[in-house]
Parts: structure tokens; sequence; C-alpha cells
């Protein structure tokens, strides 16, 4: 491996899923992409500059962040990685095999994904997690007293996680507060929950996750869900929020005592492991590999 | 010459650039992320030769902007570049533009045994008033009530290549246009060369090749007697539908019309000309 060599410098790019596909604010274009472009220039080996990918502009290496565009990278004959975060597999609009042959390597988020990515391809797979932009964390939670607020954020397409959760939140008298990009509706047998709405937004989201007194993040591991990284996990760690993913663990978190301990220990973890200047040097130091191979 | 992919730019290897923009682009949000950052980035990376915009749309979109406003944000956009319109109206409505109406290769196209159908092909949605959706929902609601199914192509029907959307268009009777800004809607022009009868509404040149009741009928005028309501229009469909002769005989007209109008060596003339023109200029 060659970072310790003097690297050249490099134009590096994100083509990103919201770039593609005409969009804004996705998470994993901002956890995968934005953050990344955020500290490339403090973190790692030297490699040179990172940015958003413009059209027409030529560059060194080209992340295809959730992108699967196989004439594309078919034609690029630069250093190409496919980052995959989820199980797009399973959408069959998408043309994963033939991006992925035509690329150099591939970053998945998530051991399960690298894992079944293996059994489609020959090419380097690495794991870089979901990492934490810590700059964002501008105070923690101050936890007072019993626990009366649960909060669940995430994409309406993924409801259904939570649906399973409100018997239990409901038998513990707890409010479920919900941050998404559309109303959660309990089911009509649950309508008695006392649960409010806060729709996602780019400068909100964050000082509305402290709202609740414990996050919950239902353990669900069947279809994609088994491919999920732990982002909303270590995203409400770093806000001092404890994390229940089966009901017991609410039982846990009742106390003040409880949850700061939780928030200590996870803070202390969080800020270790899940630094996204870590994901900086990881991708960093992949590129370098996949050029030493190139070579 | 053909066409090759590449994945960047690069100077010094081009003389001219073709850059694709509509009124929809104007939009702040697609502009940053849609397909207007297609046109807005490239416009900014490509500096060192001249730049044709084809401007796919006309200056209307009132669900967003004012005539004016799309006029004053196509004109910050284009700047000096050459502009391209589909239409000689929409080049007029801009104010400036170099109109170049399509042009077609008439062997590309079906003339086949007609079913005794009527359809339209535009896209299942967007830009509601520009394409008319309301006055084709409710033409479609008219003829239902009569018996007779309307088919959007794209929405009713969906071909699962070229050449079925091809062979669909060409045993097709009778193609409905109802669109109020779209310059030159090239599905028309299609069913033209496959011989259909075509029924459309006057506007951005239409009126200037359709003469009513000879090559094609014109719809949603007063001044052909088929006003802006879906009645009267439901009335000549189904009239039509009666009359399988005249249909064929102005449909085999309109398609004579097409060659003349839309023959792809005027076409591909007219490109040139802008080409040669626009490389010219921006040496001088």
């Amino acid at each position: 491996m060659g970072i310790n060599k003097k690297n050249k410098k490099m134009r590096v790019s994100f083509l990103t899923f919201d770039i593609f596909h005409g969009r804004s604010n996705t998470g994993s274009s901002r956890i995968r992409a934005l953050n990344l472009i955020k500290y490339w220039n403090e973190a790692g080996v030297d490699l040179g500059t990172a940015e958003e990918y413009r059209y027409g502009v030529e560059y060194d290496a080209i992340i295809f962040q959730k992108v699967y565009f196989p004439e594309f990278v078919k034609e690029y004959k630069g250093i190409k990685i496919l980052d995959m975060c989820d199980a797009d597999w399973l959408n069959w609009t998408y043309r994963i095999k033939e991006a992925m042959q035509y690329c150099d390597a591939i970053t998945c988020s998530t051991l399960e994904i690298a894992k079944f990515v293996l059994n489609m391809t020959d090419k380097p797979v690495a794991v870089i997690p979901d990492r934490v932009d810590f700059d964002t964390i501008k105070e923690t939670k101050k936890h007072e007293g019993v626990a009366e607020k649960v909060i669940w954020f995430g994409y309406a397409d993924n409801f259904e996680v939570l649906h399973p959760a409100i018997p239990a939140i409901m038998k513990r008298g707890l409010e479920i507060i919900v941050v998404s990009n559309k109303s959660f509706i309990p089911m009509t047998q649950f309508k008695g929950i006392k649960i409010t709405n806060y729709p996602w937004s780019k400068d909100n989201w964050i000082t509305d996750l402290l709202k609740g007194d414990i996050l919950i993040n239902p353990k669900n591991t069947k279809g994609r869900f088994r491919f999920k990284s732990n982002n909303k996990t270590t995203q409400a760690w770093a806000l001092g929020l404890p994390v229940a993913e089966i009901d017991t663990d609410i039982d846990k978190f009742m106390t003040e005592e409880a949850r700061v301990k939780e928030s200590k220990e996870k803070l202390t973890k969080v800020k270790k492991e899940y630094d996204v200047k870590q994901s900086v040097i990881d991708l960093k130091d992949f590129i370098v590999e996949i050029q030493d191979e190139k070579k | 010459m053909a066409g090759k992919w590449v994945t960047h730019y690069e100077k010094g290897k081009y003389d001219v650039a073709l850059l694709h923009l509509d009124q929809q682009c104007i939009e702040d949000q697609i502009l940053e992320r849609g397909k207007g950052s297609l046109y807005r980035v490239l416009n900014e990376v490509i500096t060192d030769i001249p730049k044709i915009v084809i401007m796919h749309g006309t200056p209307y979109y009132p669900e967003k902007f004012s005539k004016d406003e799309i006029i004053e944000k196509v004109r910050a956009l284009v700047g000096d570049n050459t502009m391209v319109t589909n239409s000689k109206r929409a080049a007029e409505q801009f104010g400036w533009g170099i109109p170049i109406q399509h042009g077609m290769d008439p062997e590309e196209w079906f003339d086949l045994p007609k079913e005794p159908r009527v359809v339209t092909m535009i896209s299942p949605g967007g830009l509601d008033k520009y394409y008319d959706r309301d006055f084709l929902q409710a033409i479609r609601e008219e003829l239902l009530e009569r018996g007779i199914y309307h088919c959007h192509i794209t929405v009713d029907w969906r071909a699962k290549d070229w050449t079925e959307y091809r062979e669909f268009l060409g045993r097709s009777l009778i193609y409905l246009n109802p669109t109020k800004e779209s310059p030159m809607p090239r599905a028309r022009t299609e069913a033209m060369f496959s011989g259909c009868c075509v029924l459309t509404t006057p506007w951005q040149d239409a009126g200037d090749f359709i003469k009513h009741g000879e090559n094609g009928f014109i719809i949603g005028d007063q001044k052909t007697g088929v006003p802006r309501n879906p009645k009267a229009v439901a009335d000549l469909v189904e009239k039509l539908l009666n009359d399988y002769e005249t249909c064929i005989k102005v449909g085999q007209a309109g398609k004579e019309t097409a060659k003349k109008v839309f023959a792809q060596s005027r076409y591909h003339e007219e490109w040139y000309k802008v080409l040669c023109d626009t490389v010219d200029n921006f040496k001088k």
C-alpha cells in the first residue's frame, strides 16, 4: 500500500444520489459524500481535493454514491468506486451488477452489504461505516427526571419498523415524537397514543431530536432492513440520547441516572469510533490501494 | 460523423457545444439539482467554444411564472449563446432565437392498415396548462360517454420498444393533439408521417401547415367551427370514426404535407447554417 509515499494530488469527485436523481438533502448523500468532502483537506493522507460532481469536469477519481450508471462508468478512465449503502439490488430498475463490473472497487456502509456484494464480484470491497459529523452537534441532551418522550426519525418508507413498537410505547404511557418527511399515523387500534410529528428539515432535525428522552430504533433484521447501517443509533449517541432497540431497553433508560450514564458511555464510544474524519481516512487509503493496483 | 459518449469536456477537442434548456429549468430547485443543473454547470464549464442552446419550450408556465419572468430568466441563463427554438412562434414569444422546425426521415414511420381508434401521445404528467391536459381530459370524458375509448399513449397503453410504438401509431386512424403551447410536438408530426388523420390545436405554427378538412383538422379554434369545447371535438371525432374514407384521405394528405414541411434535408440544412454561423461569428 502506497500511503506513506508521496501521493499524486488528485481531484476526487462524488457523483451523489442527490445529483443523479435531481434530489436534495438525502441522508445517504449527506452522510457518505458531503460530510466526507467537508473534512477531505484535514483528515488522512494528502491526496488533493474533493468536491461534488460537476457535469463536464475531468476528475482523477469518482465515487458513485448510490449511483448506478454503467454507461458512464464504462467510459470513465479514472479511479471509479461504487459506494453502496442500501440493498439496492432489491430495486429492479437499478443495474448494480453492470455498474459494479466497470468499477475498480466497491465501498459498503455495512458488513451485511459487503458480504452480499462479495457474492457478485471479485473487485476489492471495503466497509466504510456511516459516521457522524460532530461539527453539527452543538449541544447534547440534558436528561432530567423520568423519561416521558421517545423519538424516532427517518424516511416515511421505513415507518413499517415503527408500527410494531407502538404498543410497547403506549403500555409505558410514553409520548412519541416522529421526525420524518411525512406524518406518521399509527394504526387505528393505537389511535390513543400521544404523537407529535415534526417535518424533517436540514436546519432543525438535530435540535428536534433533542426533544426526546430516548431514541427508539426498533430492531428489524428482516428483508432490506438487515442491510441497514446503525447511523440512527450513532447519531443519537452523539447527541447524548440512549437508544432502545427492544421494549425492555426502554425500561432500562426510564430514570435520569440511567440515561446520563448511558449517554456518557456511548458518547465516548461514538467519538472514538464514528467520527466522519475516520471515513475520510478510510476512503483515501482505499483510493491509494486502488491507485497502486491500477499502476 | 457519429456521436460518442464522453465522461467530461476537454478543451480544444470540439468546435461547438449544444446545450438544452426549457422553461421548467428556470425553477430554482430544478436549476440547482434537476435537469436545469446540467445546462447551468456545462455552461459554466465550457467557455472556450461557441454554444448553441436548444430551447425545447416556450415562455409559458403560468403555474409558476409569468411570461415576462420566464423571458427574463431565460435571457439571463442563455446570455450570449445562440438560441434555437422548435417553432417560429416560440422565437416570436421570446423575442429572439432562431426557429428550426424538426425534420424526419419518412422511411422511419409505418403507414399501416388503420384501426378505427383515436390516440394521443404526450407525456403522462407535468406542465398541465402547456399541454392543456384539462382539455384532453374533458374530451376523453365526453368520448367515453359516447362509448369511444381515447388512448393516451404512455398512460392507457405503453410500448415495449420504439418499433412497437411506431407500429401502434401507424395502425391508429385518428391522432388528437390538444397542446396549447408545446412548440411543434414531435408525436403529431410522427402521426402525420404515419398517415394518421390528425386533429390538432392551431397553436405554435400548426395553423401554418394544417388546412382544416384537407390535410388534418384544426380543433380548439372558433374559426374552424370546432372551438375549445370538448363536445365539439367529440362530435368531430365521432363523425370521423364513422367516415373511414375521409380519415384515410385526410391522413394521406397530411403525410404528403409532412414530407414537404418536415423534410430531413431542410432540417439538416438549417442546422448546418446555424452551426456554421455560430462558429464563424464566435471566431470574429
